[in-house]
């Protein structure tokens, strides 16, 4: 029965310490999947590499700057999507932070 | 530990998910109604905002509790049982009432499949509860599991009234057996005892990998990649940790590895086990995201009239390979490319 009383308290310390912690966590992973699946850093590593690795002789210079022109780009896009990605992120980690406030202020509406 | 198990019996009763189910409608579409004619109900959205709350705190801490201790680490069986278990074990009095929960859930539906056994022919026999926890312990700490739960108390309660019923000796299974089908049951409804946690994993290549490495043009003219084959079925290579992780090594440090063995002792598994594995992003280094292109030989060595020939095809496709950046070639009956001959 003691329990039962402490379910506020377990409530409280699940809301503001614990499920914060797993969303920064679940964000961490998700930005890392981001960055996988858009390659965003293998673009950046290859910028001035050529184009699909071409080595045949009169196709390099060529190659790398088709590789350039193109990756410049996608990097560009890339960074659109990411910084998205980062301000729906925040947005969600703050809403669900200040949820318990808004459900009481509701009744005072 | 004990109130979250409570809580959580009471709440997946099926008339309390009606319940919940039919109270998030009616608010939601009350609440929708009211906006639609310009009223902002505060009750309705207070009491909807609050239900959330605890269905997010239910969902996330109360349903994803782990127990105290390992079994390795506990003298008190109640300490090691999982959510689940505990939850009916509390609520029932009965050890009969608990297993005749239990064989209603998929997991104890599995073990009685194998095990050949019909759900009309459960023989409930009422044994302490204390006996059948401790027993259920020792069947953990023996399978080397890390806590208690339904099945191996369903497990324990049939071999605990096998000396009354027969069961399993009617069903010509041995206890060993029946341990097998446990640890069956266990390896394929793990989540009880992992349960899963928030992670977005993300396998295969990125949007830009075919950008970087390079062409595989005259390469894919005499050789087959094994990757999309091997990514339509998930491949198991039970037995073979050791030699994989020795080749896993030696391609870390850039050797060559012949693989030497009788046919079908699992050599072809091991290599689509690297092939998914390095797809799925699981080894780093130089063998992230790798293709294993593997070698047709009788393609390869087709149309050519001399050894100058051959060599001309060779240097193209090694050249091709070593600005691919991205490719392992697997040579199959490796001895059959020099000819019966040079194998003595």
């Amino acid at each position: 029965m003691a329990g039962l009383f402490l379910l506020p308290l377990s409530f409280l310390k699940f809301w503001f310490f614990e499920a914060p912690s797993a969303i920064l966590h679940f964000f961490v992973s998700l930005n890392k999947a981001f960055f996988q699946l858009f390659s965003l850093p293998l673009l950046i590593k290859t910028y001035f590499k050529p184009w699909k690795n071409e080595y045949r002789q009169g196709l390099v210079g060529f190659s790398i700057a088709m590789g350039m022109f193109i990756k410049t780009f996608v990097i560009f896009a890339d960074l659109m999507l990411f910084i998205l990605l980062l301000v729906i992120e925040i947005f969600v980690f703050t809403v669900f932070l200040i949820w318990p406030f808004i459900t009481v202020y509701i009744l005072f509406i | 530990m004990e109130i979250y198990a409570k809580i959580y019996y009471f709440y997946e009763k099926i008339i309390v998910k009606i319940i919940r189910f039919t109270l998030v409608i009616s608010l939601s579409g009350f609440i929708t109604f009211s906006f639609l004619n310009h009223l902002f109900p505060k009750i309705p959205i207070f009491l909807f905002s609050v239900i959330l709350l605890w269905e997010v705190f239910f969902e996330f801490k109360i349903a994803r509790i782990k127990p105290r201790v390992q079994t390795l680490e506990t003298k008190n069986p109640l300490d090691s049982f999982t959510l689940p278990i505990l939850s009916i074990f509390l609520s029932k009095g009965k050890t009969t009432d608990i297993i005749k929960e239990l064989s209603k859930k998929p997991q104890t539906a599995f073990m009685l499949k194998k095990a050949n056994i019909l759900p009309d022919e459960i023989q409930f026999t009422e044994i302490d509860k204390k006996e059948i926890a401790a027993f259920a312990l020792e069947l953990v700490k023996t399978l080397k599991g890390k806590y208690i739960t339904t099945m191996d108390i369903f497990a324990a309660y049939f071999l605990l009234t096998e000396e009354k019923t027969k069961l399993l000796f009617n069903k010509n299974l041995k206890k060993e057996e029946f341990l097998h089908i446990l640890y069956w049951a266990r390896t394929g409804f793990d989540y009880e005892e992992n349960s899963k946690s928030l992670k977005v994993n993300f396998s295969g290549e990125g949007l830009a990998e075919e950008w970087v490495f390079g062409w595989t043009i005259e390469t894919k003219k005499y050789m087959i990649d094994l990757t999309p084959e091997v990514l339509s079925r998930k491949p198991m290579s039970l037995g073979r940790e050791e030699e994989y992780n020795q080749t896993v090594e030696a391609l870390y440090k850039g050797t060559s590895v012949i693989l030497v063995g009788e046919t079908g002792c699992g050599k072809e598994s091991l290599i689509e086990d690297l092939a998914y594995e390095s797809f799925a992003g699981k080894l780093n280094g130089d063998l992230y995201h790798q293709k294993i292109f593997q070698l047709m030989v009788d393609a390869f060595l087709a149309g050519t009239a001399n050894q100058g020939d051959l060599q001309e095809r060779l240097d193209s496709v090694i050249a091709e390979i070593s600005h691919a950046g991205n490719v392992i070639i697997y040579i199959p009956n490796f001895e059959a490319i020099l000819g019966g001959s040079t194998f003595r």
